[in-house]
């Protein structure tokens, strides 16, 4: 038990440990995603942007939808989810792709999964201007309610690492693995309030869907920016919970297993 | 305080045979009813079988032995990054596995950017290699081309950047598989005085070659494996005799 304890403290101290690590590690992904072209970085804003311009010609020139500010609604939870689906995909990948950081060195593997979310972090970071720009445009107004926004990031952080540790874990052994998760990630998105309201749905679908945590993650999202709302501290809190559940056991799953990973990646 | 660097006491290590596609739920669907619904043991394969031998503290120790006879597999074992499937390992030190050259070099970012990645997988902190920058590009010869990408370098500048940082690093006990003998001569003079600089140092050396003459040179005490035994341990001129008269 009490190894299990001292097991469950280091998962928390990897992160401020190796924190130079992780960050310098992040950067390098961003740099080499960017290194070449000639937007670089900018990449990181053009990207969201025009996929949300496809999105916003659907819903309101197709689909008429008539909420006001739709585009920044839409904006608001398509930020968050490109963060955690862009860590997850990559995450499933970080493992059996990382070479000799795994084979060659004793650094503990968990890290690597760490700077996936970072750098999908850091990506999410420099889109949140355009975001900024939209609000502003649209008239949107917001205030107090942006405190929140650190604990939610820091929610966001250890839910997607906590899964990114399983998926990575899974990847060793059954190379499916990538393809189910995209899957999964596509599920997932439509089964979330980011480009409809939940008041849209029937009364049971609307249930249904907030029995996902994340629901409620891109919920906190948008009371933020777009309602100007506090989230419900009980929710903030039951969701803080479920992070801290969700890195926990990923983390413990990822060390149980971590030991073969130099023979089999 | 122990005298001993390294001990190894009884070390085994098996691996799991790998199969091509292992892992298709198909096959093993069809595998687990032909074999009566009882799970299939996967083969093993014995890499390391009961081995022991010490390494004292401040010596350089060679291992010898001809492609897969277990040194890499025993390096990893000694370094941490496998476990021992039974057996134990003593280590008295800092050591930092210098296992591949250039662990964590991407060829889109400068010489200095994989300066300070490489240096922080092998355990030195930010600061620690910022104050070495100048001396890694020095020894490498290559200050002028510092903020280039590595990828416009020729194998040989890599492989000099590579071994610079390995060797500027500072830890109590160095590993060195298959590294020696890397850029030209005057290159590898440097290299050699650098190891013997180390040995000067007191610092504790386990080297993985094929030379035979190297080994004698440079090595206090060697051992020489074959199929995962050792074949020999002891003097270095009795190991690379040994070596030498294996492979004739």
């Amino acid at each position: 038990m009490s190894q299990k304890l001292s097991a469950i403290k280091e998962g928390f101290k990897i992160p401020i440990q190796y924190r130079h690590l992780i960050w310098i590690l992040a950067l390098k992904e961003l740099k080499i995603r960017y290194r070449g072209s000639a937007f670089g970085f900018f990449w990181s804003i053009l990207n969201p942007l025009l996929l949300l311009l496809i999105y916003v010609f659907v819903f309101t020139v197709i689909f008429k939808a008539s909420a006001k500010a739709y585009p920044v609604y839409l904006f608001v939870g398509l930020l968050p989810w490109n963060w955690f689906a862009g860590s997850i995909n990559e995450s499933t990948m970080a493992i059996v792709s990382s070479g000799a950081f795994v084979n060659k060195s004793t650094l503990p593997s968990e890290i690597l999964i760490m700077v996936k979310v970072l750098s999908n972090f850091i990506n999410y970071v420099l889109s949140l201007p355009v975001l900024l720009l939209f609000i502003i445009i649209f008239g949107v107004s917001i205030g107090l309610p942006l405190i929140v926004f650190p604990v939610i990031v820091i929610i966001q952080f250890l839910i997607t690492c906590g899964i990114g540790f399983f998926v990575a874990t899974w990847e060793v052994y059954y190379r499916d693995m990538q393809h189910i998760v995209m899957n999964l990630l596509q599920f997932l998105f439509f089964g979330m309030p980011i480009m409809y309201f939940e008041q849209q749905l029937p009364l049971k679908a609307q249930k249904l869907i907030f029995l996902n945590p994340l629901a409620y993650l891109i919920k906190s999202y948008q009371s933020i920016f777009y309602y100007n709302w506090f989230p419900k501290p009980f929710y903030l809190a039951l969701l803080a919970l479920v992070a801290i559940v969700v890195y926990t056991l990923g983390f413990l799953y990822f060390r149980s297993h971590k030991e073969e990973f130099p023979e089999l990646v | 305080m122990s005298i001993y660097a390294i001990e190894v006491l009884h070390l085994t290590k098996r691996f799991k045979v790998v199969e091509y596609n292992p892992t298709s739920i198909k096959t093993k669907f069809v595998g687990f009813i032909k074999s009566g619904f009882k799970r299939k043991k996967r083969p093993t394969i014995t890499v390391l079988d009961d081995i022991s031998f010490s390494i004292k503290k401040s010596t350089t120790f060679g291992i010898m032995g001809r492609n897969g006879a277990g040194k890499s597999t025993l390096l990893k074992l000694i370094c941490g990054i496998i476990t021992p499937t039974s057996g134990t390992i003593i280590r008295n030190g800092k050591i930092v596995p210098l296992l591949e050259l250039g662990a964590g070099f991407h060829p889109e970012l400068t010489a200095k950017e994989n300066i300070l990645i490489n240096g922080l997988m092998l355990g030195l902190s930010k600061k620690e290699i910022e104050a070495k920058y100048d001396e890694i590009l020095d020894f490498a010869e290559l200050s002028h081309v510092a903020n280039e990408p590595l990828r416009t370098f020729s194998s040989g500048m890599y492989i000099r950047l590579a071994f610079s940082v390995a060797i500027n690093i500072n830890p109590d006990i160095v590993i060195l598989d298959e590294i020696m003998g890397v850029g030209d001569q005057s290159f590898q003079k440097k290299s050699s005085e650098k190891i013997l600089e180390f040995q000067k140092k007191g610092k504790t050396l386990i080297i993985v070659s094929h030379d035979p003459d190297l080994v004698e040179k440079i090595c206090d005490e060697a051992m020489l494996i074959e199929k995962g035994k050792i074949v020999e341990l002891g003097s270095p001129a009795i190991v690379a005799k040994a070596y030498s008269a294996m492979l004739s």
